[in-house]
């Protein structure tokens, strides 16, 4: 009989029971500065965690930063109040900022599930292009329909406000909500790999012919992966825009859903979770403090570490003690025969 | 006489100018066990591609237990029981020998998606029966003793093996097989014999595609032969083998 | 019917996009590899043209050949250094190692010439009177070139014995080294003249277009779909996709306006749906 309480299941355990007291302890001791830093982390985490899961159903998507600006533009659109814009006609609805992100994240959810749908029966690389294409779709259309969407300028997202905490004047809040919000992603995505669903979607990206002939729906599985990291994506997006407090054409694009590939690999794809976690709370405290200061410099060092990482690290910067064990036992082999 | 398991109807597949498979008609009566030869680029792996769903046909029809199937795709088919093996990557190269069965018994859950993220208590049942049962196959299949290992470490006639147990674990009512004996020989070979003729005891109807002539005449009850895309012959495998033109089809093209 | 001055254009756009969309898919068809950084090329080449010509103030031709030899140069320098180790690791790995090697030229590039626009002065001026439109003869050059270019890669694909292997490769890897060539050296070759491609289209279209560190990702995405519509694995399909792209987005700007390029990339994800080898691509693309 196993047990349960296996060793490493024990580790794994306390290590995330650390890391999250830790990360709560942050809220109250840390500095702002340090904030600033951690919540776009986090919300990459999120992002970066969906396009793990959909990464293990054998696809890569380069459209989550698609989704991210379909959840940063409903959520500015649900909330934003008249009085702090002018012509946009689509400013009517001024729910509560919670309201809207969680309304924002369905609606990206339905569209992944819908764009899913249509494409993910294709695979491979015309997937790849199609959601390639997505991202300079959504870029249009937020620029064509200033009326709706407020042009170039973009909309104002405004600060939460329930059961009247003050978003505004202290980051403290806004990283709790952050840090709660990747918790309940990194549930989800725990335990949609953990399950019977994680199973198939490792057997779809194992073998997917195989997969298929002994009674597995392909698209079905690649859908579920998408719909579901399409509606993080979207649910994040929206936290970045209220953040941020406006949203813009130009805030997610391409880069920003290369970006997000890099984070994996570099983190690592052999967990659902860690990885992700990994490599986006390396790469982007990382790369803002590069851009403050260089311009074009978190471009770069993001370009090389991810050519190091490829290069050193086959499975990612998260299971690096087992790569360097390796190199070194490696090693070790090689002086005794 | 009942109603035939799987009939293929004027089946042609054509890629551009190349005729992969031409006019091709075959009915295989239910629990029967059927060869299929023929040389290279006769067609063979193509006309299981077009019955498993892998390839749509060009023209025809494929009609498994009276209903016409030629729209569906390979898992819907693989629900109804018709199921088929690779020659080339057959296993789930990155997983254990176990998983690899237990992958492979998704038709027999009953529980669903949703039931499974949430882990209900009959979903778990299930799954541990699922896991159960794919031990027994397992042991029938001579793997105890090796779950843990990945299949990618297994030696080429042990995957061949697994990917035969692999097929079962799907309950097929029709088994295609590709090439169960390819590159194994000897004492691996009477083995993985001994188990297809014990698949077809427990009533599975079978075609192997199999190259090795030897191995048709010892098994099979029926002998079918492509040449160029069309069947040039079926019939009782003796008979069949005796014939000028299958002789000529294997003599011509291999020398 | 549009005028002629919108058909000039969209020669000169689709043949902006052949440039790039053909390089792209003679290294992806014949070494089976996506270099995402195949954009920043185009990128760096209007970049060493800017600092070549509109500061040095070298002669032009001698600059433009000058940035082909470099950009073919780095390209084999990619391959190399960067693609052979990981090539068998898989699909990923490669792109990731290419999409990695994007951002750190445009990063290098944008540290080195700073993030604002360059301009790079008209090469050819004056215009010339084609039916009664007035055409400037830097547009002409770039067409006239392109067409060169174009006709030079047709002749080394399908009249050379390089080129026949490269057709062979592009089939099945293992084949081309049947044909005496060494594998080695045929594809230094490949990734030598796609890169050389992309880097002849930015440099010709440096003194067309404006020049800034991200120029390169449009250009990408661009033949990403030029080539999806002519059909992967097809050059042929990915020269003509290129043009029909070119022109389709031109005359649905003169016909539609504001939201043409929304329509064209609508047109061509339908294309991927319904008929995903393209007008030409290998049939029975089951991926």
């Amino acid at each position: 009989m196993e047990t349960y309480w296996t060793y490493s299941r024990i580790k794994a355990i306390a290590v995330a029971v650390v890391a999250l007291v830790g990360a709560i302890v942050l809220a109250y001791a840390g500095s702002e500065k340090i904030l600033t830093y951690l919540i776009p982390a986090y919300i990459w985490a999120i992002v970066a965690m969906g396009w793990t899961a959909i990464f293990r159903t054998g696809q890569f998507s380069l459209g989550q930063g698609a989704f991210m600006m379909i959840g940063a533009y409903s959520s500015a659109i649900l909330t934003t109040s008249v009085a702090e814009t002018t012509q946009i006609t689509s400013a009517i609805f001024q729910l509560p900022v919670l309201v809207g992100m969680l309304i924002a994240a369905v609606i990206s959810g339905v569209l992944a599930f819908i764009i899913g749908a249509i494409t993910l029966r294709l695979g491979g690389i015309f997937f790849c292009i199609v959601t390639l294409a997505f991202n300079e779709v959504i870029r249009i259309v937020a620029v064509g329909l200033p009326h709706w969407f407020g042009g170039v300028n973009g909309i104002l997202a405004p600060f939460p406000g329930p059961f009247g905490i003050d978003f505004q004047h202290s980051k403290r809040p806004f990283y709790l909500l952050t840090l709660m919000i990747l918790v309940l992603a990194a549930i989800v995505f725990w335990r949609l790999d953990k399950s019977r669903i994680g199973s198939r979607f490792r057997a779809v990206a194992a073998n997917k012919n195989l997969a298929e002939h002994t009674g597995l729906h392909l698209a079905k599985y690649r859908i579920i992966a998408f719909t579901v990291a399409g509606t993080f994506a979207g649910l994040a997006g929206a936290l970045f825009g209220h953040y941020l407090h406006v949203v813009t054409p130009t805030l997610f694009g391409m880069a920003e859903a290369i970006m997000v590939l890099i984070m994996c690999t570099a983190g690592g794809t052999r967990s659902p979770v860690v990885g992700a976690t990994v490599g986006a709370l390396v790469l982007s405290p990382l790369g803002d403090y590069l851009t403050s200061k260089l311009q074009g410099g978190k471009l770069m060092v993001f370009g090389i570490i991810v050519l190091l990482v490829a290069f050193f690290l086959v499975n990612g910067i998260s299971s690096a003690p087992d790569s360097i064990k390796d190199l070194i036992v490696g090693r070790m082999k090689k002086v005794r025969a | 006489m009942s109603a035939p398991i799987l009939e293929l109807k004027n089946i042609s597949k054509h890629f551009g100018n190349l005729r992969a498979l031409d006019g091709v008609d075959l009915t295989i009566e239910e629990g029967q066990l059927t060869g299929l030869s023929g040389p290279n680029g006769s067609g063979k792996t193509t006309l299981f591609n077009v019955v498993s769903g892998f390839y749509t046909p060009t023209a025809g029809q494929v009609i498994f237990q009276g209903k016409d199937i030629t729209k569906l795709r390979p898992d819907q088919r693989a629900a109804m029981g018709l199921v088929r093996t690779f020659q080339s990557n057959v296993l789930f190269n990155d997983a254990s020998v176990l998983d690899n069965v237990v992958w492979a018994s998704s038709l027999r859950s009953r529980t669903g998606s949703l039931a499974a993220f949430i882990g209900t208590r009959k979903h778990r049942e299930e799954e541990r029966a699922i896991v159960a049962k794919a031990r027994e196959i397992l042991e029938y299949w001579g793997f105890s003793g090796q779950e843990k290992i990945l299949a990618s470490e297994l030696p080429h006639g042990d995957q061949r093996r697994l990917g035969l147990a692999v097929a079962s674990a799907t309950d097929p009512k029709l088994l295609l097989i590709d090439e169960p004996v390819g590159g194994i020989g000897g004492e691996e070979r009477e083995n993985v014999v001994r188990h297809i003729k014990q698949l077809q005891e427990r009533g599975i109807t079978m075609i192997l595609v199999e190259h090795h002539v030897k191995t048709i005449l010892a098994i099979a009850e029926r002998f079918v032969v492509l040449d160029f895309g069309r069947k040039i012959a079926d019939g009782a495998p003796l008979e069949v083998a005796a014939q000028p033109n299958v002789i000529e089809a294997y003599l011509g093209t291999r020398g | 019917m549009p005028p002629l001055v919108v058909w000039i254009d969209a020669l000169i756009v689709g043949f902006s996009i052949i440039m790039v969309a053909s390089g792209l898919a003679f290294v992806w068809g014949v070494m089976g590899i996506l270099n995402w950084a195949h954009g920043q090329l185009y990128m760096v080449a209007a970049f060493l043209v800017f600092s070549m010509y509109a500061r040095a103030g070298l002669n032009y031709f001698l600059v433009l050949v000058i940035t082909i030899v470099v950009i073919g140069a780095v390209g084999i320098a990619i391959e190399r250094i960067l693609i052979r180790p990981v090539a068998n690791k898989g699909f990923l790995a490669a792109s990731v190692v290419t999409m990695g090697l994007s951002f750190a030229l445009q990063g290098f590039i944008t540290v080195v010439y700073g993030p604002s626009l360059k301009a790079v002065p008209e090469v050819f001026s004056g215009k010339v009177s084609i039916g009664g439109v007035f055409v400037s003869w830097q547009r002409i050059v770039v067409v006239a070139i392109a067409i060169v270019a174009m006709l030079g890669l047709y002749y080394l694909i399908n009249r050379t014995r390089m080129g026949l292997a490269m057709r062979a490769s592009a089939q099945d890897g293992t084949v081309a080294g049947l044909f005496g060539v060494r594998t080695g050296r045929l594809f230094a070759v490949v990734m030598f003249v796609g890169s050389a491609l992309a880097g002849l289209g930015g440099g010709l279209l440096a003194p067309v277009y404006s020049v800034d560190p991200t120029i390169g990702g449009r250009p990408l995405t661009l033949a990403l779909l030029a080539i999806v519509l002519g059909g992967l694995g097809s050059f042929k399909g990915s020269v003509i996709g290129g043009l029909l792209f070119g022109f389709a987005s031109i005359m649905l700007a003169y016909y539609i306006g504001t939201w043409y390029e929304l329509i064209l990339f609508g047109i061509i994800i339908l294309v991927i749906l319904f008929r995903p080898q393209g007008m030409f691509g290998k049939a029975e693309a089951r991926v």
